[in-house]
Parts: structure tokens; sequence; C-alpha cells
């Protein structure tokens, strides 16, 4: 079992704390005419839902928010059980949805979005970055990190008989 | 392990009578009879079942949805009760005129040419393999990878547009609206993704290798 990086696991800790940060805090503040606006990773989704764009607003919530914590809760579910070496019911079937969820996690995407946005906004009035945007760079980092440490051999060596 | 020369016809799995698991790259005899791998229980084909079928469906679907969502604007920005619509491609030639040439750059790479793009390369490979087309497997092959990995990208303008209508609620003083393009156009990107996802390279390469 001593194939895979164990950093996999420590990224993913990492990654599930800045997950927290990134969806609690407010992302950033857009003020003009002594007005400000503050928002959050949820309020766009809460925002087009209300403006009657619901699957616009599930498709925005599944890829920037949903199918990233989903992502890092199997790999913990994954990877856990290696550390504490027990043995987890439906490791297959949690690895090969970790495994189909993979192109719809698109946080670095999203962090593009941020981007021309900011650009957009910038020459119409002023743009504070909050916590939650420090934190989604360190999450988006964390999860890539994550990913590429984890060697799925290290899942079907696991279920290989006699193991 | 000395490794082994490589054979000028590559033998396949199927070749031999074996099927890779799409999961976890096990091999298993055809003649088992299996359904499912049975180390981790995916689901076991020789080729993705129905691969041209779902892929031209698919394709088309995103097609038809790709007019609609460049027709209708994608987001309107109110400034003092002012509203001025802008599609998919005015968003790109605003960023163009305010002299974010960079930025204009990458958005009409994601939103206009990868759409495109990647509607074009799949109607080619599709094309191609529906007619027993040999020509250049290899650069096909390396097409198709490019066009499942780029796909994604396509959603740069759907964040931004969600960030946008949430920031700026300022009543009277500024407000931006989501558009009826915005759907069509996460539309277009959804099913390409899963048009793209349900093509069969090795297809291309069973063709190639038949012989002539």
């Amino acid at each position: 079992m001593a194939r895979g990086s164990p950093n996999a696991l420590d990224r993913t800790l990492a990654a599930l704390v800045c997950f927290f940060f990134a969806n609690l805090y407010p992302f950033m503040t857009f003020s003009l005419e002594g007005r400000a606006e503050e928002n959050t990773m949820m309020s766009g989704v809460i925002t087009l839902a209300q403006d009657g764009y619901q699957p616009l607003a599930a498709l925005i919530f599944a890829a920037s928010i949903g199918v990233p914590l989903l992502k890092i809760l199997l790999f913990l579910y994954v990877l856990l059980p290696v550390k504490l070496g027990f043995r987890q019911p439906g490791l297959a079937q949690s690895y090969r949805f970790l495994d189909a969820l993979g192109p719809w996690g698109m946080l670095e995407v999203y962090m593009l979005g941020v981007l021309v946005a900011i650009t957009k906004l910038s020459g119409m009035a002023t743009i504070l970055l909050g916590v939650a945007f420090y934190a989604f760079v360190a999450l988006m980092l964390l999860t890539t990190a994550a990913s590429s440490a984890m060697d799925p051999r290290l899942v079907w060596d696991r279920l290989e008989p006699g193991s | 392990m000395s490794a082994a020369p490589l054979s000028p016809a590559p033998v396949t799995a199927a070749a031999c009578s074996l099927m890779s698991c799409h999961s976890c790259g096990d091999l298993v005899p055809v003649a088992s009879g299996l359904h499912r791998c049975p180390r981790c229980a995916a689901g076991l084909h020789l080729r993705k079942p129905d691969s041209l079928t779902r892929t031209t469906a698919l394709v088309m679907a995103a097609a038809i949805f790709y007019v609609p969502a460049n027709i209708f604007p994608v987001l309107t920005v109110k400034q003092f009760g002012k509203g001025a619509p802008s599609t998919i491609l005015g968003g790109v030639v605003e960023l163009l005129e305010g002299g974010l040439w960079s930025l204009a750059l990458l958005v009409f790479f994601a939103s206009i040419l990868v759409p495109v793009l990647k509607l074009c390369v799949l109607s080619f490979l599709i094309l191609s393999v529906r007619s027993g087309s040999r020509w250049r497997p290899r650069d096909r092959t390396v097409l198709y990878r490019v066009t499942e990995t780029v796909g994604r990208w396509s959603m740069i303008d759907m964040f931004m547009i969600s960030i946008l209508v949430a920031l700026v609620k300022l009543g009277a003083v500024a407000t931006i609206e989501p558009g009826l393009g915005a759907t069509f156009f996460a539309a277009v990107v959804v099913i390409t993704m899963i048009a793209a996802a349900g093509f069969d390279p090795r297809l291309i390469w069973d063709l190639a290798e038949e012989p002539k």
C-alpha cells in the first residue's frame, strides 16, 4: 500500500477547510456612489434562481460548489480508511463516481470567470476582494494538487482478491 | 522485464477477445459472459454502447441550441434605468472597445471559438468513422482528446454572469440582469461535453487497423 503519495490526504483535508472559508465568507464587495453590495459564492446561484433561471443556477451550483464538495468528501472516503487501516464498503463505487464527476467540477474555470467579472466592473465601480476570494484560490490549488497526488491503482490494488 | 519492440500492427484487446474496463482498466475475457467488471463492478463493453448514434444526436441538439444562444442577450447592464442588452459576441466587442484585448481574446476563445470548433470536430469525427475513413487516425485521436479537454472552459462566461448579477443589484443606480441566451449557451456547453464523453475514440482505430 505504499504506492500513491500520502500527500493526497493532507491536501484534501486542507481543501475542505478552504472550502468552508470560500463559501461562508464574502467573496467580493462592489461599491458605487456610496452604496456597497457584498456577495458570496452562493449569491450568484440564488439571484439566478430568483430571476427565473433555475436550470442555469443549478448548473452553476453544481460546477462551482456541489461537485467540488462532493469530490472532496469522496476523496476523504477513499483515502482516510487507507491511512487508518480499515476497509470501507463501496470503495469501488465511490472511486468510479469520483471519476465520473471529473470534468464537472470547474473551480479553475470559475476562477477565470471571476477574473473577467472583476475586469468588467473595474471601470464602473470599486471592487474589494474578500476572505473567500483568497480561500477560493487556495481551494483551487489544493484540489488540483490532491488529484495529481492520487494514484487510482491505490484503489484497484486494494480491490484485488487476496490484498 | 525488457520492453517489447513496438509491433507495426498493435494487438487490441478486442482482437484477443478481451474487454477492457472503462473505469479501472482491468482486462476481462469476452467469453466470461460478465456484464460487470469483477474488480470494480463498472459496466463492461467492448466499445462504448451506441457511441455514434448518441454522439450524433447530442451534436445535433447542441447545434440547434447554439443559434438562440448567440441571438438572445446573455446579460443586460442597466445604469440609471437605461439598459443595454448584450449577446455573447457583444460581450467580446465590449471588452475589445474597453481596450482589454487580452481578456477579449480569452472570452472570444472560450465562448465563441471553442463551442464552434467542438461542434465541427465532433461532426467531422462522426462522419469520418461513419464513412469508414482510414485518414490519419493518430491526428484524429489528438483532435478528439483536445476537444474533450477544452470543452468545460466555455463556462467562463456563465460564471461571470452569475457573479455580475449577484454583485450589481443597486436598484435605480445600476443592475445587471441575466438574459435568455445564457440558458441556451449553458445547454450547448453541457450537451457538447456529454457528446464528447460519449464518443469512443477506439472506433477510429478499429477502422484504421482493419486488414485491407
